[in-house]
């Protein structure tokens, strides 16, 4: 542990009140102890007053909308049953390779299934929050693939997810730009938490790989901050136009891809 | 008590006291931050309410990934009281509004306080941006580091190192040097 780690520690336990002696020249974290809790004692913000937390209980409550109330007749419910039996039957040796693939990794035998089964929910979501949400979750997948990639040592796969990965986060810009007003400070909130969480994992992978493959890393966590950036722009009512656009020095700059899912580079 | 999960699904379903028991949860820590950075209390309550409406609003479409629902919650009111400071278009650190006149006491004690106060919100406001965040949540919402880091998107490693960076410079723009 760096020695800027060890005192900041050190700080961290003297503020969390959880004791110990400090080391050998700790003084300096006792006065930036001392300075904390000066700065919480004249800055802590007041609870909320009571009366608004009750009136503001009241008004979110009330603009919440009731749960629907589903009526279905007897004859429907049969035919339902009768219908959801054979579409289980037909649907139950497909369904089992879905599953399967959903854990396969790039140059797997099911990658192209996995990656396949992407593109069809992509295709069947045109609500610009709901692409969002997919391409976050297409997102971390491609992260999570990564991470996977790197403990088998294949360098070339790692490279190539992570690419994958910076055309669906580029995607994911084109999509926040269309969604509504009211619903892009939640929508963009939940896809920067969860970018945040891509950091962590490439920053981790980033420690494990050779020198190659972390400038490939690297390449995607600039592309990473560069898309939190323009959803910070969207969030504040601006345009990505608005930012210079982010060059990744190695792509080559073809023809604009059209929106979708990019396709899958994995061995059939 | 049910955990945060299990509130997250039955509010999502609809279950009106899920919602309730949500609000109750996140209620002081989103508005302490509000207020942390707005200084009025009308405005605080104003956008921590605007807060919890778009969550809740967007629920259903919410998706647990292993993170804290406060880190989401955090997000959005991080945004908000950004539009709001470039709607008024000042950071109110030089003027504490957060008390009204006749309510304010005029011991000396009280007077020293608000002094101090004022002096280290300007020296606060001088200080980079992830600096001041770090110091809010560690600080002034009291957040456990490990609540912190998610909330921040790093490592707690890099929290500790941030929150120690932070008050060394903290003290630089107070004029404040160490002896010994």
């Amino acid at each position: 542990m760096t020695d800027e780690r060890s005192r900041a520690a050190d700080l961290d336990r003297r503020l969390s009140g959880a004791g110990g002696e400090l080391r050998d020249g700790a003084a300096d974290e006792h006065a930036l102890a001392d300075l904390a809790l000066e700065v919480r004692r004249a800055l802590q913000p007041p609870a909320p007053r009571a009366a608004f937390t009750a009136a503001a209980r009241r008004r979110l409550l009330n603009r919440l909308p009731a749960p629907p109330r589903l009526v279905i007749s007897g004859a429907v419910r049969r035919f339902a049953f009768a219908a959801i039996s054979v579409l289980l039957a037909f649907t139950l040796g497909t369904a089992g390779v879905a599953y399967a693939a959903q854990e396969a990794l790039p140059g797997e035998a099911l990658y192209g299934v996995k990656r396949g089964l992407e593109s069809a929910r992509w295709s069947l979501t045109s609500d610009p929050e709901a692409q969002v949400e997919l391409l976050s979750a297409m997102a971390a997948e491609r992260v999570q693939e990564v991470e996977a990639l790197a403990v088998s040592g294949d360098d070339a796969l790692v490279e190539q997810t992570l690419e994958d990965y910076q055309q669906t986060l580029e995607q994911m810009q084109s999509s926040a730009a269309g969604l509504p007003a009211e619903a892009r400070s939640a929508a963009l909130a939940q896809a920067e938490v969860q970018m945040q969480q891509h950091v962590i994992v490439l920053e981790r992978v980033k420690a494990q790989v050779p020198e190659q493959a972390q400038a490939a890393i690297e390449r995607a966590l600039e592309g990473s901050s560069h898309s939190r950036q323009v959803f910070e722009q969207l969030e504040q009512g601006g345009s990505p136009s608005d930012l210079a656009p982010w060059l990744d020095p190695n792509k080559d700059r073809g023809p604009k891809r059209t929106p979708g899912p990019p396709e899958s580079k994995g061995r059939p | 008590m049910l955990n945060e999960d299990e509130l997250i699904a039955r509010a999502r379903r609809g279950d009106r006291e899920a919602f309730a028991d949500l609000y109750q949860r996140y209620l002081p820590m989103i508005y302490a931050y509000v207020r942390a950075r707005v200084f009025s209390d009308p405005d605080a309550e104003d956008l921590t309410e605007q807060v919890f409406l778009r969550a809740f609003q967007s629920l259903a479409r919410y998706r647990p990934r292993g993170w804290p629902y406060s880190a989401f919650l955090y997000r959005i009111a991080r945004h908000l009281v950004i539009d709001h400071v470039r709607r008024s278009r000042r950071e109110a650190t030089v003027e504490m509004t957060g008390e009204p006149a006749e309510a304010r006491p005029s011991t000396d004690d009280v007077l020293i306080r608000q002094e101090d106060g004022r002096r280290l919100l300007l020296a606060l406001d001088r200080l980079p941006a992830d600096y001041q965040e770090v110091i809010r949540l560690r600080l002034l919402l009291a957040l456990p580091t490990a609540t912190a880091a998610v909330w921040l998107g790093r490592s707690e490693g890099a929290v500790r190192v941030l929150l120690h960076r932070a008050l060394q410079a903290l003290r630089r723009e107070l004029g404040v040097t160490h002896d010994g």
